[in-house]
């Protein structure tokens, strides 16, 4: 299982959402970065998490400056609206893409991306909330229905050919709650299907003892970028319970 | 094509990175930089044909290698290895060098005898994705021919790898590695002649794969 550590970014400055709301700054994103790397931390991903909803792009020179000495995967998206920009990413040094709004916009537009690409190097996201007690998903940071439920939308994603999913439970996001364990049933249904990225809430190392035979990733950020957790530590943890 | 009995390689002794298609070369060329080894770039396959060592990078689609330039590419490559010199690709430059694909639905440059197949016809898995340890303890393979390749490198270290096709070889000479998949074996390491293959990127596999890639490139043939 690879621990992910995911920076989201806004106009150059690494940023950290609750629930998807309430933004707060951090940092330099190149600084926690390297940090994050210097610790062996197994995977990157930058995300521009207003992009969508203001329509802006992540900054090309700060992905360059960000891929720079580093020999580990980078994935990033927020704010892709053409196949222009999810090949921009891919050549200023990004290995993978991540997509959700442009999937509920125009999915014509990520066929195309998955075609150039590859399915291997498209993730799709999605992020979710309970209500009542349904699943439903949404887009545009967590503020248009995509008026799909999890398990359809997971469906969608798998009949259009992304590759990885990366779920996001958006009243965990920033909370320091621990992964949703309620949707494991769900997430073990698709796991032959994708590999799947579960992120929103981690703070508990248990949490990934918990996870270990369904996925393929956790996300984590605030629980880095505030110093609740060790990244180091993080990786001990997983390395001594699954290898 | 006899990969066994090719002449003494006299060529430069630089790397070149053969950048074909769309493929992405960052990651690649970043790790190159990351170990100081000095590198030629093109996407004109006699720029780089003097180079010693010349490597296909991987990502990408192999829909998007048209018929005339994957048969331009198979002709360069081949007169390359007859002349003595030594090829390395990554994941779909690994998978390039069997002679066809499932992906792209037609033939590849033919190096290797095999073919390319989608990974959830044989194995209970989509997408093979994440860091994962190679079986030493199996495999037809030569220690001295590939261990080199290994110098410095913990052998129980992970390797990143991002594919949903794999190569599936018909040849009891090709040396290869493999990994554990859901309790069966994958091929994922290739070795026969002056040609290498790796599914694995050891461009994004830390420490360990940057020691791998120097070893490559550098290590004598």
């Amino acid at each position: 299982m690879r621990i992910i550590s995911r920076l989201d970014i806004k106009m150059g400055t690494l940023i950290k959402s609750v629930m998807y709301d309430g933004v707060r700054k951090i940092g330099n994103p190149a600084e926690y970065a390297n940090d994050y790397v210097e610790s062996s931390v197994d995977e990157l991903m930058l995300i521009n998490n207003t992009g969508s909803l203001y329509n802006t792009k992540l900054d090309l020179k700060l992905i360059r400056e960000i891929r720079k000495k580093k020999a580990l995967p980078i994935s990033a998206g927020g704010g892709i609206t053409s196949h222009e920009d999810a090949e921009n990413l891919i050549q200023s040094g990004c290995d993978k893409v991540v997509i959700n709004s442009l999937i509920h916009k125009n999915v014509d537009e990520v066929v195309k991306i998955i075609d150039a690409l590859g399915s291997s190097s498209v993730t799709g996201a999605i992020q979710f909330e309970k209500r009542d007690d349904n699943y439903v998903t949404l887009y545009e940071m967590a503020r248009e229905s995509t008026g799909l439920n999890l398990i359809d939308t997971v469906k969608m994603y798998k009949d259009i050919g992304i590759g990885e999913l990366l779920i996001t439970d958006i009243k965990r996001d920033g909370c320091y709650t621990g992964l949703n364990k309620e949707i494991y049933d769900i997430i073990s249904n698709f796991k032959d299907e994708f590999p799947i990225i579960l992120s929103g809430g981690f703070i508990n190392v248990e949490d990934i003892n918990h996870y270990k035979d369904i996925l393929s990733g956790i996300s984590i950020s605030s629980a880095f970028h505030l110093k609740k957790l060790k990244v180091s530590e993080t990786i001990k943890y997983r390395n001594k319970i699954i290898y | 094509m006899d990969l066994l009995n090719v002449p003494k390689n006299t060529k430069e002794k630089i790397i070149g990175v053969y950048k074909y298609s769309s493929c992405n070369v960052n990651s690649l060329v970043n790790a190159l930089e990351m170990i100081s080894v000095s590198y030629k770039l093109s996407s004109n396959f006699s720029d780089i044909s003097n180079c010693y060592k010349i490597i296909l990078p991987g990502v990408g689609n192999m829909k998007n290698i048209s018929k005339e330039n994957m048969s331009y590419m198979s002709k360069e490559v081949k007169s390359y290895i007859l002349e003595g010199g030594f090829i390395y690709g990554i994941c779909l430059g690994c998978q390039l060098l069997f002679e066809s694909s499932d992906e792209a639905g037609r033939e590849t440059l033919g190096i290797f005898k095999g073919k390319v197949e989608d990974i959830s016809n044989n194995y209970k898995l989509k997408l093979n994705i994440g860091y994962k340890n190679l079986n030493f303890e199996e495999g037809n393979w030569q220690e001295k021919k590939i261990l080199k390749y290994f110098k410095g490198v913990d052998l129980n270290t992970k390797f990143y790898f991002l594919h949903r096709f794999y190569c599936n070889y018909d040849d009891e000479k090709i040396h290869n590695l493999k990994i554990n998949v859901n309790n069966k074996k994958m091929p994922v390491l290739f070795f026969k002649g002056n040609v290498l293959g790796t599914q694995f990127h050891p461009e994004l596999s830390k420490k360990s794969g940057l020691n791998f890639l120097k070893n490559v490139s550098e290590m004598p043939l």
